[in-house]
């Protein structure tokens, strides 16, 4: 595994599926930048209902199944179906393995101090379940605001998606520096965000994504962030474990 | 193809740092004949006249190469309208406002002085946007609104979540124009298709960002000559009139 990608989405900008869109076109997407591996997840809310996830899971369970070992799937839940939203997580533990939950409490319209959250995060602790969240834009997505998780369930790894995007990655390293169990994915801070980020937090917290969707027409949004990070310079090594052992454990549990 | 980049940072900042001769030699490197130049982040803040005078003197050291935006924070009050005064009268060719650095919101009444003032100049207005709260797509609209005589620069196209805003807030007003630095190379296609080329003005924020990706994310995904042409220095230069 050269590198893995650890922000992609299910669909198209949009939300429709490309005919033309495969597993094999996606892994050749993923070539083109030099990396052989992703997660993929969905990202219902924005284009689509987000009450009902299970199908959209089954379809990318799917769809990664296809290229096992390359491919690996994120499902969805939304906390407030409460224990439907427990059962689902259980479901996909139970029939897929599940290592990763993907929420987006901006577009699923629930807070991260809530009861419900609660539940979800007690029972991914109990199952070694990470959970990704899109992070960086307010109310309800402060990257301490999701780091509160790692300080009341010590066992959960929570990774902050977008490492407070543009406006919150300094709050996002300073959580990342607190609590050991809170991941980085670097999807959004530029160049000279991304020096200090790798500069203050230990590569073991810190990953790579693109927030590209997998039915995209071209690599515009891949190319662009992949293309971004590998212009800051760091360490063979430091690289190397953000690149693809920060997320192959992820992925792997 | 002839490159002005938008927004640059020249200054000793707290969280970056450029010198003039360092972005000289980015733009050298990347075939950037001019850039805008605006302070670093301090001299946005509060250090205003120092920033200001350090842009203004790159610029008389290299005219054809430096187009100077001057800054003052609005709490400064006659004192912020008396500093941009004098940094357009050493010719600053138009105001960079930071509403997250410089602690207001677009829509606040402390601003309009400022903005009247630039009007007044005939000199564009640029502000940083993208940032919850404080400068958002909408409150710029509002601004541009009630000044329609004024020129509006959105800065970073409101980079990051605000996206979804762009082009529903500017198809009401024809007065303002989007600055791409930070956004996705996918997004910049889409403000061509939805808002049209004549409107986007290519920015780098250096030296936040690189510059050589700034100027391929554009490149690699538009094909039309024109639409390069108006991104890459036809839409600036027409805002700046004969300050370009």
């Amino acid at each position: 595994m050269r590198a893995i990608e650890m922000h992609c989405h299910f669909g198209s900008w949009g939300g429709d599926r490309n005919p033309e869109d495969t597993p094999e076109r996606t892994l050749e997407l993923l070539a083109r930048q030099g990396v052989d591996g992703a997660l993929i997840a969905p990202l219902a809310g924005l284009f689509s209902s987000c009450v009902d996830h299970r199908p959209e899971n089954d379809e990318i369970f799917r769809y990664c199944g296809r290229a096992p070992g390359r491919l690996f799937a994120a499902f969805a839940v939304n906390p407030l179906m409460g224990e439907t939203a427990l059962d689902e997580i259980r479901r996909c533990r139970d029939e897929h393995s599940a290592r990763v939950l993907k929420l987006h409490p901006w577009l699923q319209g629930f807070s991260v101090t809530s009861p419900e959250m609660d539940a979800v995060a007690a029972l991914c602790q109990e199952f070694g379940i990470a959970i990704l969240f899109h992070d960086g834009t307010p109310p309800y997505t402060n990257p301490l605001q999701i780091a509160r998780l790692c300080r009341d369930f010590p066992a959960l790894t929570v990774i902050a998606g977008h490492a407070g995007l543009g406006d919150l990655w300094r709050e996002a390293m300073l959580a990342a520096q607190r609590y050991r169990n809170f991941i980085l994915c670097l999807c959004g801070p530029r160049e000279a965000a991304m020096r200090e980020i790798v500069n203050s937090v230990p590569p073991e917290q810190i990953c790579v994504g693109s927030d590209f969707f997998v039915s995209d027409k071209d690599d515009a949004v891949i190319w662009f962030r992949w293309a971004s990070f590998r212009s800051v310079e760091m360490p063979v090594e430091t690289r190397r474990i953000i690149e693809v052992e920060t997320g192959m454990k992820m992925v792997n549990g | 193809m002839k490159i002005i980049d938008g927004h640059c940072h020249i200054g000793q900042g707290v969280a970056y740092s450029q010198t003039a001769d360092e972005l000289l030699g980015e733009m050298d490197r990347h075939g950037v004949s001019a850039s805008v130049i605006v302070p670093a982040d301090r001299f946005i803040a509060v250090y205003n006249t120092e920033g200001n005078n350090e842009v203004l003197s790159a610029a008389k050291d290299h005219p054809d190469r430096f187009i100077p935006f001057a800054t003052a924070n609005p709490w400064y009050g006659d004192k912020a309208l008396d500093e941009l005064r004098r940094a357009f009268d050493l010719g600053a060719k138009g105001l960079k406002l930071h509403p997250p650095v410089q602690g207001f919101q677009i829509t606040d009444e402390i601003v309009f002085p400022l903005v009247e003032l630039a009007v007044e100049r005939g000199k564009p207005i640029y502000f940083h946007t993208g940032t919850p709260i404080c400068c958002t797509p909408f409150q710029l609209t509002e601004l541009a609104m009630r000044y329609p005589e004024g020129t509006f620069i959105m800065g970073h196209a409101a980079y990051a979540d605000f996206w979804n805003d762009v082009t529903a807030s500017v198809s009401c007003v024809p007065n303002i124009y989007i600055e791409t630095s930070q956004h996705l190379a996918s997004f910049v296609r889409t403000l061509i298709e939805q808002v049209g080329s004549e409107r986007i003005i290519y920015g780098s924020d250096s030296p936040l960002t690189s510059m050589a990706l700034e100027i391929e994310k554009i490149t690699r995904y538009v094909e039309s000559p024109e639409a390069l042409e108006s991104i890459f220095s036809g839409t600036i230069e027409r805002i700046l009139g004969g300050d370009a």
